[in-house]
């Protein structure tokens, strides 16, 4: 029995493709010719696609509806009670968790509920409550415009007051918020400079990206390199995978084993491309909210995944 | 993801019907001519995973799980240049299974190189639609392999007009971008371009792809696995293109599927159309909040205290490359 013959995909056998690609060929250039009944069967498959289209809202209306309740049963029946306790329950559950965490944020208008400017760092300062609250030390925020790094004082005040909301004020776990590029780092909600807090182990290292971090970075680190050739000072051959990873850990940071989404679809929206080689993507269909209960699955389903790079 | 299991329980009802075949082509001619009348993907491009776990899922040696997975890149070639589609790409190797054993290298290099050998035959007409392009690390490749390939590239050259199918060979992205940017260093140093023109046009332009190749429209990985292994990442981390992981082996990816997902997508562009969101940031701070929301020194949570390190031990670090930190 032949390969062919014992592969049967989708419930059909495999037909001999090349013989079909043949028939289809001579079959697309008699057509070519254009008559009036291709353009009748042009006009009558449009139809039909639209109808399809009809067929569909309908589909992805159920779809909808089926996926965001099934989101707030999940956020009700995953509420961390503002307790770091009922999370490190729930995560030391998991088999591994990631070092080097990363969410992607977006800035939604102010009609919508959580949305707007204080809605963004409240996500913002909640994220950063949990991952430090499930014992992960490196997370890195994505948020296209920059919005968060352009705001930094109010970003700190938000992260100390939600910290202290789950910790209390008196056992504030220590912070620090990195703004690639810039090469600065500030501490704490006022500590830059409290020599002891920052040469303390730091519970929770924040870096901030957006846009700008990623091609247009890679761009940058063109542009010097060729200044760098020019003065004979590198060769291109010098250039390679991991001369360009030094450079971009150094100035943006590592890459992150998992991705955390917060957006209805799988969009990246420009992250990083040299940070997304091997990360693990979680997103919930639907799903634009910011909560505990899709950050939790997202480290559950981190935990199930299977490593095998190349193999 | 969902979508898909319908379109395959169709095709599994289908072989119990009579005179199945035709009715499946009819059906395929029917879908692709549907689509056709929508919006259709420049350029698709697929990471072909599963064929090993296929194999042993059908308790089928390893080798002919890449060849289910050869046949099954072959009927989704043909739906591409049924439907029209310019570009498609498949990750036919990557320069990490150079990780995997030898004697399955070999195996696929033969697979890879005896399947583009055939299309050269002339009793094929892929010759008169399909253009061959090996894109990758060409110093990588074993010297009589990359003969064979470029012998088929350079024999496919003529073939304009219809799929152009870009075949990741000895590829990864990153690999493609230090490329790239060595490349565009070497054209400054040679005076063909100054350091201002250097853009991410420049650079997309110096990729193994050639510069006449569209954007990435759809990528699609199958196998359940929700990662881009280093696939095409500068080219699908931008919101026009689509990612979609389905959670099926690639043997068992039909026609079928690929429609579905392309329905979606021509869906989503219709009812895009006109509603595209305008980013403002003007305001955005704006929110008319009260001042005590800024004030956190007198902001006191004193009724707990749970320190850090007082909390459960947490599960071991493990980072995607399996190392336990």
């Amino acid at each position: 029995m032949t390969i062919k013959s014992r592969v049967s995909i989708g419930g059909h056998r495999a037909t001999d493709v090349s013989e079909a690609v043949k028939r289809k060929y001579q079959a697309s250039s008699s057509l070519k010719k254009g008559s009036a009944l291709d353009k009748l069967f042009s006009y009558v498959f449009h139809l039909i696609l639209l109808a399809c289209y009809f067929v569909y809202t309908i589909v992805r209306l159920v779809q909808y509806t089926n996926n965001k309740l099934r989101v707030r049963f999940l956020n009700l029946a995953y509420n961390p009670s503002k307790a770091p306790q009922l999370i490190r329950e729930d995560v030391s559950k998991l088999g591994k968790i990631p070092k080097r965490l990363s969410v992607i944020l977006t800035l939604k208008s102010e009609e919508e509920e959580g949305g707007g400017f204080y809605g963004l760092l409240n996500d913002a300062a909640e994220a950063t409550t949990w991952t430090v609250a499930a014992g992960i030390p490196v997370l890195s925020i994505y948020e296209y415009d920059g919005v968060l790094k352009n705001s930094l004082e109010d970003l700190r005040i938000s992260i100390f007051k939600k910290l202290s909301d789950y910790f209390g004020s008196s056992a504030v776990p220590t912070f620090s918020i990195r703004v690639p590029r810039t090469n600065k780092t500030y501490y704490g909600v006022n500590s830059d400079e409290d020599l002891e807090y920052k040469s303390g182990e730091i519970d929770i290292q924040l870096t901030l990206l957006s846009y700008d971090d990623g091609k247009p970075t890679i761009v940058e680190l063109t542009k010097t390199m060729a200044e760098l050739a020019n003065k004979k000072e590198i060769s291109p051959k010098d250039i390679s995978i991991k001369l360009i990873d030094s450079e971009l850990v150094q100035l943006i940071g590592y890459e992150p084993d998992l991705i955390v989404l917060f957006t209805p679809t799988l969009d990246l929206q420009g992250y990083p491309p040299w940070h997304i080689r091997l990360s693990e993507f979680y997103w919930e269909p639907d799903n634009e909210d910011v909560t505990y209960a899709i950050f939790l699955r997202a480290l559950q389903k981190y935990s199930t995944c299977k490593i095998n790079v190349g193999k | 993801m969902s979508q898909y299991t319908n379109y395959l329980s169709i095709a599994t009802v289908l072989q119990y019907v009579p005179f199945n075949e035709i009715v499946i082509n009819t059906a395929k001619y029917v879908l692709t001519g549907i689509l056709k009348s929508g919006s259709i993907p420049q350029h698709v491009s697929f990471i072909m995973d599963g064929n090993r776990r296929y194999a042993k899922m059908n308790q089928l040696e390893l080798f002919e799980g890449h060849e289910a997975g050869s046949v099954s890149l072959m009927r989704i070639i043909e739906a591409c240049y049924d439907l029209g589609i310019k570009h498609a790409s498949i990750y036919a190797f990557s320069i990490e299974n150079f990780n995997r054993s030898n004697e399955e290298i070999t195996k696929l290099f033969e697979l890879l190189v005896d399947k583009l050998c055939k299309l050269e035959d002339e009793k094929y007409d892929y010759s008169k639609f399909l253009q061959i392009r090996i894109i990758g690390n060409k110093s990588l490749i074993p010297k009589e392999t990359l003969e064979r390939l470029e012998r088929v590239e350079e024999n496919s050259k003529t073939n304009v007009g219809g799929l152009v199918l870009n075949i990741n060979f000895c590829y990864t992205s990153r690999d493609e971008i230090a490329h790239s940017v060595s490349k565009t260093v070497s054209d400054v140093i040679d005076q063909n371009i100054t350091i201002n023109q250097i853009s991410s046009e420049v650079i997309n332009d110096n990729f193994y792809f050639y510069p006449d190749t569209p954007p990435v429209d759809l990528l699609v990985r199958t196998s359940g696995h929700t990662r881009l292994s280093d696939y095409l990442i500068w080219h699908v981390n931008e919101s026009n293109s689509r990612i979609e992981f389905l959670n099926i082996y690639w043997p068992d990816f039909t026609e079928f599927d690929f429609y579905s997902i392309l329905l979606k997508m021509s869906y989503e562009k219709m009812m895009k159309k006109g509603t595209q969101k305008v980013r403002t940031l003007a305001g955005y701070k704006d929110s008319h909040l009260p001042n005590y929301i800024w004030d956190y020194e007198n902001y006191k949570v004193d009724d707990k205290r749970v320190e850090l390190k007082s909390l459960k031990e947490h599960p071991p670090f493990v980072s995607i490359l399996g190392e336990k930190l």
